[in-house]
């Protein structure tokens, strides 16, 4: 710790004059906005369309419990002011339905990817560093789920089980899809592992786990994030495809419940175009945000492509 | 190589494309000490080392996975008959159904000590026996499975190899071109890897399939009848464009959603190469922009070949949904039948199958892989 500093003071009283550094927080906030407008741009785009999503089911035309309720009176309505994507065949209004679900897909997806990411963490970064066996052994485990079957080995297991709960799905969902992600953390680590900063801090006698998440876990932070980002979309993704099919949970609506009942009512042969557009369109604008975000945080670290992405 | 300008986080990449350089050459360096005979045992042993290696690997994750399939229905706790076979409607007296499901259970071999069920399970496996189908009684699952097994290859090996050529055809030339041309086609090739595949498989079954543009007719032709996979269909010219006709909307949901991703790793690879060095020097030369591209995308290729194992996965995992949305006769509607019907049999013995295929897939292409690339082949290089 002591050299870090040691080494930051002598680049400063050699290299900076006094007078190119304004240390005032708003000139560093205009650098920091000049260097990254496209990126604080996407990204608070992508937290104000989330957060937007997650709360608009509790205000109030849309929290009305009543439209999700069985009404006999009002089913398979075509679309009316009162209800302006229709209603089921339980009478209950696909516009509320269709918040509802999206909101909790994203809920759902961020804690699958939290915990995702977690998991690549601990087989990308933590299990490569602290010794070679461990690197093997997790090297191992990596190389093992990237070729496991995931999607036939959730339609078995949601053949076998009557009653499916969400948190199955966050767990299977969750263990399987963190490899890409170990694999090319680990190279990165591989590199970090070299440094002379490690090597200092290995010398002063910190333990090795500690340096694995306080010196090298940061170096792979913005990775890490990136992981975050990519694991929310494949999560929100694989989830739909699977409830698409009827094997989903069954005590959590998601997307992919709304796109099951478009497959098994026939909303597409009978040409029910504002049932089955709006479920797919939303998700794949959502997923366009998060590919976009993806590429525009990329480019910071990859900055060959910055000049044109 | 000396100026190569050095970034903070490019340097790790280039470090470690560096490090394989220098790998490569020292290995070529030490094969030429060597003499030619020498040179040619030891890449043959090498590149069988290779393929053993990923052979044993490959059997071990089968192994695993079939485990698995014996594991899972036997942790749930219950008889799974007592899950399939629902109790007659109506009947107050269950002594028949009771006597039914005893029966059954020793039919199966379900009373048996763990171990005897697992041992008879992978004797019966290696012997090709995947039991029968509750569904179809009398036949075996194996037939079954085998006769939609060839519907399923036939999306999915054209897939993998169409994406593969499309997106990285797609994401050479954009990452070639400078200016609004390269972020028009990076914009377009992400909007394509987001689309949701079942979501543009709805879109695509509307347009090509119920209410279609082109022809007038829905195409309803098959039923539950679809021709069966042998030389005659292919050489009717009716049957197979009947065939054409409903492998095409399929298809075309697997290529449209999977050509993205090939599109936008190639394109940064591609931004990558075209300021090396060797590329550089070519444009100062005069080479044509055609003959460099076609020179950069040549080195690009094989890191993204390293991707093909997982894209394979993935556009399997796609056609087994993309078929049950499509009713393509292929291992996902059947899978999708057996759950409708709780025919475990037939879900396990096409689990099995399916992992048969990702594992078989994955080692060919690995394979393939060490064919492309020298340096596993000739031995040296790896890692």
């Amino acid at each position: 710790m002591k050299t870090k500093s040691l080494l930051l003071d002598s680049v400063k009283l050699e290299d900076i004059d006094e007078e190119d550094v304004d240390s005032s927080f708003l000139s560093g906030m205009k650098t920091l906005w000049n260097r990254y407008r496209n990126q604080i741009i996407m990204l608070s785009i992508f937290i104000i369309i989330t957060i937007f999503f997650i709360i608009i089911t509790y205000i109030p035309p849309f929290n009305d419990i009543s439209r999700y309720y069985y009404d006999i009176e009002r089913v398979r309505l075509p679309p009316s002011p009162a209800f302006p994507m229709g209603t089921n065949r339980y009478g209950q209004d696909n516009l509320n339905l269709l918040l509802r679900g999206f909101s909790n897909s994203i809920i759902f997806s961020f804690i699958t990817a939290l915990i995702c990411t977690g998991i690549a963490v601990l087989f990308g970064v933590i299990g490569p560093y602290i010794h070679w066996t461990t690197d093997t052994i997790s090297q191992f485990i990596t190389n093992v789920a990237l070729v496991f079957p995931v999607i036939p080995f959730i339609l078995l297991l949601a053949a076998l089980t009557e009653e499916r709960s969400i948190y199955q799905m966050i767990v299977i969902i969750a263990l399987f899809y963190w490899p890409w992600a170990a694999r090319s953390m680990r190279a990165q680590v591989l590199t970090i592992k070299e440094r002379d900063y490690i090597k200092v801090s290995k010398m002063s006698g910190i333990g090795s786990a500690k340096v694995a998440v306080t010196e090298v876990l940061p170096g792979v932070l913005s990775y890490t994030f990136l992981t975050f980002v990519i694991s929310v979309a494949i999560a929100i993704a694989t989830e739909a495809g699977i409830a698409m099919l009827g094997f989903g949970q069954n005590d959590y609506l998601t997307l992919g419940y709304l796109l099951d009942e478009v497959l098994t009512q026939g909303y597409i042969i009978t040409g029910k175009y504002y049932i089955w557009i709006p479920p797919g369109a939303i998700l794949t604008l959502f997923l366009l945000l998060i590919y976009a975000l993806h590429g525009s945080i990329s480019s910071i670290f990859n900055p060959k492509t910055r000049d044109i992405a | 190589m000396k100026n190569i300008e050095i970034n903070p986080s490019a340097k790790t990449e280039e470090l470690q494309v560096l490090s394989k350089i220098d790998d490569s050459s020292n290995s070529l360096k030490n094969s030429k000490k060597n003499s030619d005979k020498s040179l040619k045992k030891e890449s043959k042993y090498s590149y069988l080392i290779f393929i053993s290696k990923k052979g044993l690997f490959y059997f071990l994750v089968f192994f695993t996975a079939i485990s698995l399939a014996f594991l899972i229905p036997r942790l749930i706790p219950g008889n799974p008959l007592r899950r399939m076979l629902d109790p007659p409607p109506g009947i107050s007296d269950l002594s028949a159904w009771e006597e039914k499901i005893a029966e059954l259970t020793t039919y199966f071999g379900l009373d048996l000590p763990p171990a005897m069920q697992y041992f008879l399970f992978l004797a019966n496996f290696f012997m090709g026996n995947l039991g029968q189908s509750l569904a179809y009684y009398p036949q075996y699952v194996v037939d079954i499975v085998g006769a939609r097994l060839g519907y399923t290859m036939l999306l999915v090996v054209p897939a993998v190899i169409v994406t593969f050529l499309l997106g990285n055809w797609i994401g050479a030339r954009v990452g070639y071109q400078k200016g609004w041309k390269n972020k028009l086609g990076y914009y377009i090739s992400i909007m394509l890897q987001s689309a949701p595949f079942f979501w543009i498989s709805f879109v695509i079954l509307d347009f090509t399939v119920i209410h279609p543009l082109f022809s007038g007719d829905p195409l309803y032709t098959w039923g539950d009848a679809p021709p069966k996979l042998v030389i005659e269909t292919f050489l009717n010219a009716n049957a197979l464009q009947d065939l054409l006709e409903h492998w095409i909307p399929p298809f075309l949901v697997l290529v449209v959603c999977f050509s993205g991703g090939w599109a936008t790793g190639m394109r940064s690879l591609m931004i990558y190469e075209r300021n090396s060095d060797y590329i550089l020097y070519c444009e100062k030369l005069g080479f044509k922009k055609k003959k460099m591209r076609r020179y950069a995308m040549r080195n690009c290729l094989l890191p993204q070949m390293t991707g093909l194992n997982l894209r394979f996965n993935e556009i399997l995992g796609a056609t087994l949904i993309t078929e049950a949305v499509f009713q393509w006769p292929g291992l996902g509607s059947l899978i999708v039948y057996a759950f409708e019907v709780r025919d475990y049999n037939l879900i396990v013995g096409a689990f099995i199958i399916t992992i048969l295929i990702i594992v078989i897939g994955n080692f060919l292409i690995d394979i393939l892989y060490g064919v492309v690339d020298p340096r596993i082949r000739i031995g040296g290089g790896n890692k």
